[in-house]
């Protein structure tokens, strides 16, 4: 016996190569068609937003002219006061007289009148007070002067 | 006989002509004796009538003085007097005045409570115009007390100097008693007058009194002025919440 023979050659592990699978292709699913909007009902939706616009201006409207015509006094009164409240750099408020009514105006004036008391008291104790002394210096000299003329040696 | 005539007549002015000069010359030397007698009489003279006259002035000069000094005392205690007169008769007719406001009928808790604010701001400003004022005044009596005592001072030494200086010049004068004398008294009294114009000249302080009076009422003005800019503010917010 051939021992060679005997030997039995090694099964090599043949790695076999997968088995793709077989893709079948599927059927298209039909394209769904876009339902196409009916025209009706947009054009309720924009009729129904102007509506409501419409109504909203015009219940403003009616608020706007009901204070206007109701409470007409009162708003002139306060719009007088907030327009002449402009305020100025120290935020003082500054009063348009022009814009005052006559009752408004008397009592801007009665609270002028508080005021000048003190400006024209102010205005007269300056004018005490800015004393001028200049005379004396011119009189002192004159004195001193009286001195040396005692004397008229163009007499002698 | 013509000839003879002519020749005693000659003779005759020339011993008249001689005669005169001799005169003359004696009568020339008895003058001079005189004048120098009546010069020292007239320098002693002029020394007692001078000396006083310069004694009374420089007296009358001390007395003006005073009375200047007397004169700016009474007019700022009158300032001051009118001052405090005014502040509290305005003081009076103000809080009037806001008490009649607060009487009005109709106001709201609000604008009375403006009003009080308001008085209360005004008086606060009125205060500061017044501290400012004071000081002002305070500053310009003081700087002028100094520039009116060293004035004084000045015009006082000068007046002192040109008395000392006639003084002495007159003794100096009587004690040499010459007719030369005289002319050095004149010119002494002459120098010592000049001497005192210069001083009475270079201290001069009107232009300074005016200086500081000018400060003062620039200080005075601008108190006045930010009191009307604060009395201002405070009637314009009343008024936004009183007019309403």
């Amino acid at each position: 016996m051939n021992p060679q023979s005997d030997i039995t050659p090694p099964v090599q592990d043949v790695e076999l190569p997968a088995q793709q699978p077989v893709i079948t292709p599927q059927p298209q699913a039909p394209t769904p068609v876009e339902p196409t909007l009916s025209p009706i009902a947009p054009k309720k939706s924009k009729k129904a937003l102007i509506i409501t616009i419409t109504v909203v201006i015009l219940i403003a409207i009616g608020v706007i002219a009901y204070f206007t015509l109701t409470n007409n006094n009162k708003m002139a009164n306060d719009m007088n006061v907030s327009n002449t409240q402009n305020t100025n750099s120290t935020n003082t408020p500054v009063i348009d007289e022009s814009k005052l009514t006559p009752i408004q105006k008397e009592k801007s004036a009665s609270l002028e009148a508080v005021t000048k008391i003190l400006t024209d008291g102010i205005n007269n104790e300056t004018t005490v007070t800015n004393t001028n002394d200049s005379s004396y210096a011119t009189g002192s000299n004159t004195a001193a002067g009286n001195v040396g003329s005692s004397i008229n040696e163009n007499n002698f | 006989m013509k000839t003879i005539s002519k020749k005693n007549l000659i003779l005759t002015l020339v011993l008249a002509s001689v005669l005169v000069v001799s005169t003359s010359a004696k009568s020339m030397a008895i003058d001079g004796e005189g004048n120098a007698a009546g010069a020292c009489i007239r320098i002693s003279t002029l020394a007692s009538t001078n000396d006083a006259a310069v004694t009374e002035h420089m007296s009358l000069m001390k007395t003006n003085f005073a009375n200047r000094l007397t004169e700016i005392a009474s007019r700022q205690a009158e300032v001051d007097q009118k001052a405090a007169t005014f502040r509290t008769n305005i003081a009076a007719k103000f809080d009037k005045k806001v008490s009649e406001l607060k009487q009005q009928s109709g106001l709201t808790t609000d604008q009375l409570t403006a009003i009080d604010t308001y008085a209360t701001n005004m008086k606060s400003a009125e205060a500061t115009r017044e501290a400012a004022v004071d000081a002002a005044r305070s500053t310009y009596r003081t700087a002028l007390a100094e520039t009116i005592s060293a004035h004084q001072q000045s015009l006082l030494g000068a007046a002192t100097a040109f008395e000392a200086a006639s003084t002495a010049a007159f003794a100096t004068a009587q004690a040499d008693c010459s007719t030369a004398a005289m002319t050095t008294l004149k010119e002494t009294i002459k120098t010592a007058r000049e001497t005192l114009t210069s001083v009475r000249e270079s201290s001069k302080v009107g232009q300074t009194v005016k200086q500081l009076a000018d400060t003062r009422n620039a200080a005075i003005k601008a108190a006045d002025e930010a009191f009307a800019k604060s009395a201002a503010d405070y009637t314009a917010i009343l008024k936004a919440v009183f007019i309403q």
